[in-house]
């Protein structure tokens, strides 16, 4: 569906994208990974012929340059940081209903699809950033455009939006859409894509399934566990015996860094040796544990 | 370029300037100072079946030089740099529009706004005049709405040429602030400055007086509104003479048109060569 | 005076031998049908009645004859020559339409022309069609009474004269109207009484030289190039006349005075010129002055025009209404040796922004024309191309600010009135609702605001 060849992008002497050659192929989700200035965006971008490049990129068989109509109608696009001009939530979709050729229905459609209902009235300045995110997204679901562009979709939302919007895209990934989107969350790329590419400094350095991307790469959680202070002792020695190397005490209960398919292991232990845990937590590795893992292990 | 799409950003545009607070300031004041300007230079009486008309044109003429100018050269100013620089143009152009279907229906939108306000003050007044009994040939009150509009169409132009050129809106709003001050006075001090200094002829000062579409709007202005072109002395009837009473306005409403024309096609070459990473 | 008798009585017996007066009646069809031919049969004092329907001659009277027209016969010349000419004094030409002069200004062909006539009665005739229409010459004492004079459709340069007098003094022009000649010519023609004529849409509505101790009274010059311009005459008096929308180019004066003396210039309307009163040297002798006074002088383009020089004129209680420049001094200046007021009293100005405290009807400040603008466009005339820009205002509010570059007032009224003074005869009326300009305004509001609930609406 998206073709990219040797596509490389300068601002001035920064090499943004430097000679990047992907293919996304219909039906795919296929996830951008990278540190912020990785060049994602940017890529993004080209791809939507928002900048100029060279190289090539086709969607759909056709050049972004040389028909940028239509390759832009088969495009719906996320961006970052959306902005809108200063009217009504419902009368910006109205009027990208109208630049698309869409009916007037699909407005209240992806209205009810995203949650906006309530806020059509609203003009766009009223908009929290997270709804602004949703009404982006319902502007690029107005024409059910085959390939859907997501820049940090995610970035502006709390924890509950970012799982409706993530069920949301999923649905649309499940009719056999075309998604290609930009995240720094590994749980996204866990959940949605089909494949993940990794980026840095402009260009694409690696390819990886999605599923236990951190564990493929090596990288562990960090467990929090609490309890009774006169446990703490006898559930490190435990965990020490039990092949749990990672462990470090924090006051009143522990830490342990662990491989993540090993968390549910750890907990059953404990438990079944009689520990009473009051509460635990999980911190998942971030984007930035994986750049620190993929440039100490030299990709 | 697909007029669809230009109408439909044409609209929207004018949807979003309508609802602005500054437009509706700006259309107030316009309204409530014409009418106070024409209720108070039409006296409302006449002398043996005669009024006199100097004084409602020089202060119909003052209003709309002052008002009309600066809205359309700062509305034109604003538009693209100020879309440039928040970045609603890449997120719109991120959809199927071209360039060209933005700044076309940009300009027709704004142009509509302002010619809506430039009505609604003209109308105001012109009801408010009817209604305390003033005379007047209504056919030239209407050619001054006119040509009135014609001028904001100028002007709006010459404020997408600033526009395009600035990446900030700030400074585009600056640079139209100064544009307006050389439309309406220094431009007029500069020629009568030099006419007195280096005693220039008729020939050069009309042509210098040609060349600012204020001067040009006055000049037609009134014209129109005047049956007697002598008011404005020896270079008046210079121009008349040469070109003949129709040919005069052939002639100003021409430099208006080029003046409408010129800036906005540079100002439409300049922003179809940007280069999309400076959208 | 019973010499003067005797003296009559010898001049008509010697044209009119048979002593007793007779009428002939002329008619088409009828035993004369020919006015010539009745002319020829008639004797000096005669009477002939021309009766209706159209004469195709060129008629000479050459004895002192009646020709009376009873309804309304038409003489035509048929487009050649001059179709009347009466050369005989104390004739009386009266109720006739006379058409179709030629149309050669050098030759002057004329409707009526009455030459080394005195006494010559011609009233209530209607000339059409014709280059000059009724032209006196070296015939004092005559009488132009209630006659209409429509000049040929021709372009103003090679129109004639709807009236020339030429040596033709003590004559009475009364109740004439004069439409699309050129001039109202009056050469060496004093002691003349110009009284209730209109001249409308000629070239100069009065042109006049060398004729001393004329009364111009309730007369109208509208819509000419120049509603009158008079020159080199003494102790000329105008009352109530009214120089109304005169505005030729270059020219377009209400009245223009240049060399004239004792002029007595009283209740007259300037009104809508392009200058309402020019003065030229006037007065010019030592001794004279002028006196200006209750005159109305409204929405012109400039009011009052001064050469720089001019002095010795009294201007008075007269009203300047909303003149776009009230006074013009021509290349600059100050005017100095004229008064402005008299016993305590000035003019009104419109302009006037002082005050009355003691309200007696006159301002507390004096007037003064000291606009700055209106300063540089004397000086520079070329300037004037920016009348009613923006510019004019900033220069005059730069001066209110810097009182340095302040020019030096072009006149100073020290007692200006409050309130103008307009003559009973020119009525001062509100301006009715106007329907033509309210609806289209009300369009003018009503359509954008519809637009935009619509635009809101959907």
């Amino acid at each position: 569906m998206i073709e990219v060849r040797g596509v490389t992008k300068s601002f001035g002497s920064v090499l943004a994208v430097d000679g990047v050659t992907l293919d996304v192929e219909q039906g795919q989700a296929v996830a951008l990974l990278g540190a912020n200035g990785a060049g994602k965006s940017t890529l993004l971008k080209c791809i939507l012929g928002l900048l100029d490049y060279s190289g090539v990129i086709t969607v759909d068989g056709r050049d972004v340059n040389d028909n940028p109509k239509q390759t832009k109608s088969l495009i719906g696009y996320v961006p970052q940081e959306p902005e809108f001009y200063d009217i009504r939530t419902r009368d910006i979709l109205r009027f990208f209903a109208s630049i698309r050729r869409v009916k007037n229905e699909r407005i209240d459609h992806v209205l009810e699809l995203t949650g906006l209902k309530e806020h059509e009235l609203k003009s766009t300045t009223e908009l929290s950033g997270g709804m602004r995110q949703r009404l982006s997204f319902a502007i690029a679901l107005l024409s059910e455009p085959p390939v859907l562009i997501l820049d940090e979709p995610t970035s502006n939302l709390d924890a509950q939006a970012r799982k409706d919007f993530l069920t949301l895209v999923c649905t649309y990934k499940n009719e056999g859409k075309t998604v290609l989107f930009s995240s720094h969350r590994l749980d996204e790329v866990d959940l949605l894509a089909d494949r993940a590419l990794f980026m840095r400094a402009g260009k694409v350095i690696l390819e990886a399934k999605p599923e236990n991307l951190g564990e493929t790469l090596g990288l562990k959680v960090k467990i929090n566990l609490n309890m009774a202070e006169e446990s703490v002792d006898r559930a490190m020695s435990l965990l020490l015996e039990g092949g749990f190397p990672g462990v470090t005490k924090n006051g009143a209960g522990l830490d342990v860094e662990i491989e993540s398919s090993r968390r549910m292991a750890l907990i059953k232990k404990l438990i079944e040796s009689g520990i009473e845990l009051w509460d635990f937590s999980v911190d998942e590795p971030t984007m930035e544990d994986l750049v620190k893992q993929i440039e100490e292990n030299g990709y | 370029m697909d007029i669809k799409n230009v109408l439909l950003i044409m609209r929207k545009e004018a949807a979003e300037s309508l609802k602005n607070r500054w437009f509706i300031l700006y259309t107030g004041c316009f309204s409530a100072l014409a009418l106070l300007v024409l209720l108070i230079a039409t006296s409302g009486t006449n002398i043996a079946g005669f009024t006199g008309y100097g004084r409602t044109a020089a202060s119909l003429i003052n209003l709309v030089l002052l008002f009309v100018p600066l809205i359309a050269l700062i509305t034109g100013g604003i538009s693209i740099a100020s879309e440039r620089e928040n970045g609603t143009l890449s997120y719109l152009l991120s959809h199927p529009v071209t360039k060209s279907e933005v700044f076309f229906g940009k300009y027709l939108g704004l142009l509509i706004v302002i010619w809506f306000s430039i009505s609604i003050g003209f109308g105001i007044a012109g009801v408010g005049v009817a209604l305390r009994g003033g005379g007047g040939d209504v056919t030239n009150y209407l050619i001054t709405a006119l040509l009135s509009a014609l001028l904001a169409a100028s002007l709006l132009g010459v404020g997408f040429m600033v526009s395009a050129f600035s990446t900030k809106a700030s400074k585009a709003i600056g640079i139209c602030v100064f544009l307006w001050l050389f439309f309406i006075v220094l431009g007029d001090l500069g020629i009568m400055g030099t006419t007195v200094v280096l005693d220039l002829g008729i020939r050069q000062v009309l042509i210098l007086a040609l060349l600012n579409p204020g001067e040009v709007f006055k000049i037609a202005s009134v014209l129109v509104l005047s049956p007697r072109f002598e008011i404005l002395g020896p270079v008046g009837v210079y121009a008349v003479r040469t070109f003949g009473r129709e040919g005069i306005f052939y002639l100003l409403f021409s430099i208006m048109a080029l003046w409408t024309l010129v800036p906005l096609l540079l100002a439409y070459t300049v922003f179809s060569r940007l280069r999309k990473e400076e959208l | 005076m019973n010499r003067l008798r005797v003296a009559l009585f010898l001049i008509f017996s010697f044209y009119a031998p048979g002593a007793q007066a007779e009428t002939l009646t002329v008619s088409i069809g009828g035993k004369l049908s020919s006015i010539s031919e009745a002319i020829q049969s008639a004797g000096a004092g005669d009477t002939i009645e021309v009766h209706g329907g159209t004469y195709n001659e060129h008629i000479v009277v050459d004895k002192s004859l009646k020709l009376i027209g009873i309804g309304n016969p038409r003489i035509n010349g048929g487009g050649k020559g001059t179709v009347v000419t009466i050369k005989a004094p104390e004739c009386v030409f009266s109720g006739f339409t006379v058409s179709g002069s030629g149309e050669s200004l050098s030759v002057e062909h004329t409707g009526i022309v009455v030459s080394d006539s005195p006494g010559t009665i011609i009233s209530d005739n209607t000339l059409e069609d014709v280059l000059f229409g009724i032209y006196y010459k070296n015939s004092p004492g005559g009488l132009i009474e209630n006659n209409t004079v429509v000049g040929k459709d021709l372009n103003l340069p090679v129109r004639g004269d709807g009236i020339r007098l030429w040596y033709s003094p003590d004559t009475k022009i009364l109740a004439n109207h004069l439409i699309r000649t050129r001039d109202l010519v009056m050469w060496w023609s004093g002691n003349t009484h110009i009284k209730g004529n209109t001249v409308e849409k000629g070239r100069y509505g009065l042109h006049y030289m060398y004729s001393d101790n004329n009364l111009f009274e309730d007369n109208v010059f509208i819509d000419n190039y120049v509603g009158g311009f008079l020159m080199y005459s003494v102790n000329i008096t105008f009352h109530n006349n009214i120089f109304a929308r005169n505005q030729g180019p270059a020219t377009g004066y209400g009245v223009g005075f240049k060399d004239l003396d004792d002029i007595t210039a009283r209740g007259n309307l300037f009104i809508d010129n392009r200058i309402g009163l020019y003065l030229d040297n006037s007065p010019h002798m030592i001794d004279s002055w002028n006196t200006i006074s209750d005159n109305v002088i409204a929405f012109n383009d400039i009011g009052a025009s001064f050469m720089p020089s001019i002095e010795r004129n009294l201007i008075v209680s007269n009203s300047f209404i909303d003149n776009t420049e009230q006074i013009e001094v021509r290349g600059g200046g100050t005017l100095s040796g004229n008064k402005w007021y008299e016993s305590g009293k000035g003019n009104y100005w419109s302009d006037y922004v002082g005050y009355d405290a003691n309200e007696d009807g006159i301002g507390e400040m004096p007037y003064r024309a000291e606009s700055l603008f209106e300063n540089l466009i004397d000086t520079y005339p070329n300037l004037r191309i920016f009348t009613f820009s923006p510019v004019a205002e900033a220069i005059e509010l730069a001066a209110e600010a810097f009182p340095v570059i302040k020019p030096e007032p072009k006149v100073e009224d020290s007692y200006p009135l409050m309130s103008p003074i307009v003559l009973e005869t020119y009525k001062v009326e509100k301006t009715g609702f106007s329907y033509s300009l309210f609806f289209p305004s009300l369009l003018m509001v009503l359509i954008p605001l519809c637009a935009y609930l619509y635009m809101k609406s959907s």
